[in-house]
C-alpha cells in the first residue's frame, strides 16, 4: 500500500540495519520520506523503477536542499541526517530524506491506434529503495529480473485490441513468448517501445511510441518469441524504454499463456 | 485554466512554455509555491504526500539560471507531480476537496490563467 506509507522507524525498534521503501506507486506525484538518518541510498532489487531522487538538507547548499538520483548502476553511499529539528528553509518543512521518482509514469497514457472498443491493461510499476543505518555496500548489484506471466486478458470488443502494458524503466533486455489457444481466433501480437512525456491531454501527445519488432499472427495454437536488447540499433529495434505495449490484436478473451522476462543486463 | 487536477498536470508543459517565452516563468513558480504553503501542514501527516514536493520546488525556484531548458523541464516535471500527487491524494481521501480545490485554484491562478 503505497500511502499511508511504510514507517522508516519500525526497522530501527526491530533492530534492522535498513529501510526498505516498497510499493507500488499511487501515482506520478508520489514522494515519499523518512525521519531516520542513513548511511547509503540504493535500489532494491524489485524496483521496476529504475532512477530514484533522494533529495535532504544540505547546509552547504545556497537553497540548503541537495539531492542526488540512485539507480540500479549507482547507489550512494555516505551519511545523510534526517533533520527532524530543523527546517528547510522557507519550505518550513522538517528535514526529512525525500524519495521520489525521477522517471516519468502516466497512468492515463492511451497507446497509439486505441480506440473505442480497445482494453487497456496497465501494470503500476513499484519502487524499491534501501537506505542503510550501516555501512552500505560501495557496489550494489543489478536488478533480479522482472517476470510477469499471464494467462488470459481483458477481452476487448469483437475484433479490437488489448492492450497491455508492462513498465520497462531502464530495463537492456528481455525475452517475451506469446501462445495463442484460441481454437477460432487469430491473434496479431505487436510490441512497441514507450517514452512516457509529462505534456499534453491524457493520450499520446508529447509521448513516443515506436515499433520493435515486425507484428506476428498467431493462429490457433500458434506461439512466438521475441528477444529484446538494448543495444540492438537494427532497424532502430533497441532502445531504453519506460513501458513496452504489447497489442493483442482480434483477441477474443480466450486463454493466452504470456511470459515476460526483463533484464538489467545485456 | 484547468478543470481538474490531472488536467493541470498535463497542461502544465504548455502553460509553463508560454510563461517561458514571456520570460515570466520564474515569478509564476514562486507565486505558485508561495500560494501552495498554507494549504499543506507540514505537521499533518496526510498533507506531506502532496506538501513535501514544495521542498525539491521552492528550491528549484531559487537557482540562478531561471531561464535555462534545465529550469524549464524541471518546472513541468513538478507541476505535473504535484498536481497530479493532489489528485491521488484526494482520492485516496488524505486530503480534503477545499485543499485539492485550492491547489488547483493555485495552478489556475499562478501557472494556467
Amino acid at each position: 500500500m503505497s500511502y499511508p506509507q511504510p514507517l522508516s522507524t519500525t526497522p530501527i525498534l526491530q533492530g534492522q540495519t535498513f529501510w526498505r521503501l516498497f510499493t507500488p506507486l499511487a501515482g506520478p506525484g508520489d514522494i515519499y520520506e523518512s525521519v531516520v538518518s542513513g548511511l547509503g541510498f540504493a535500489m532494491g532489487p524489485n524496483s521496476d523503477l529504475s532512477e530514484v531522487l533522494v533529495t535532504y538538507l544540505d547546509a552547504d547548499q545556497p537553497t540548503g536542499v541537495n539531492s542526488s538520483i540512485i539507480s540500479p548502476t549507482r547507489n550512494f553511499v555516505g551519511r545523510v541526517d534526517a533533520r527532524n529539528d530543523t527546517t528547510y528553509p522557507s519550505s518550513k518543512r522538517l528535514g526529512r530524506i525525500l524519495f521520489s521518482p525521477n522517471e516519468i509514469f502516466d497512468p492515463l497514457y492511451t497507446p497509439q491506434g486505441f480506440t473505442g472498443g480497445d482494453v487497456k491493461q496497465l501494470i503500476t510499476p513499484i519502487i524499491d529503495v534501501i537506505q542503510y543505518f550501516t555501512s552500505a555496500p560501495s557496489v550494489v548489484p543489478q536488478r533480479s529480473d522482472r517476470e510477469f506471466q499471464f494467462q488470459y486478458f481483458e477481452a476487448p470488443a469483437p475484433a479490437a485490441s488489448t492492450f497491455l502494458l508492462i513498465p520497462a524503466y531502464g530495463r537492456k533486455s528481455g525475452f517475451f513468448s506469446f501462445v495463442n489457444q484460441d481454437n477460432t481466433n487469430n491473434v496479431t501480437v505487436t510490441i512497441n517501445g514507450v517514452q512516457l512525456s509529462p505534456s499534453g491531454s491524457p493520450g499520446v501527445i508529447g509521448a513516443y511510441e515506436q515499433s520493435l519488432f515486425t507484428a506476428v499472427i498467431l493462429n490457433s495454437a500458434g506461439s512466438a518469441n521475441f528477444v529484446f536488447n538494448s543495444s540492438n540499433n537494427t532497424a532502430d529495434k533497441g532502445g531504453i524504454w519506460d513501458y513496452f505495449c504489447i497489442e493483442f490484436g482480434n483477441y477474443a478473451g480466450n486463454a493466452m499463456p504470456t511470459s515476460i522476462t526483463l533484464s538489467d543486463a545485456e | 485554466m484547468a478543470g481538474s487536477l490531472t488536467d493541470a498536470a498535463y497542461l502544465s508543459f504548455d502553460k509553463c512554455a508560454v510563461l517561458q517565452t514571456a520570460a515570466t516563468l520564474s515569478t509564476h513558480f514562486a507565486a505558485f509555491i508561495a500560494a501552495v504553503q498554507p494549504v499543506f501542514s507540514d505537521a499533518v501527516d496526510k498533507d506531506r504526500p502532496v506538501g513535501n514536493w514544495l521542498v525539491p520546488m521552492y528550491a528549484l525556484s531559487q537557482q540562478n539560471d531561471q531561464f535555462s531548458l534545465d529550469f524549464f523541464g524541471d518546472c513541468v516535471q513538478f507541476l505535473y507531480r504535484i498536481c497530479y500527487a493532489g489528485a491521488t491524494q484526494f482520492n485516496l481521501g488524505n486530503i480534503t476537496s477545499g485543499q485539492a480545490t485550492a491547489l488547483l485554484a493555485a495552478w489556475n491562478a499562478h501557472i494556467g490563467p
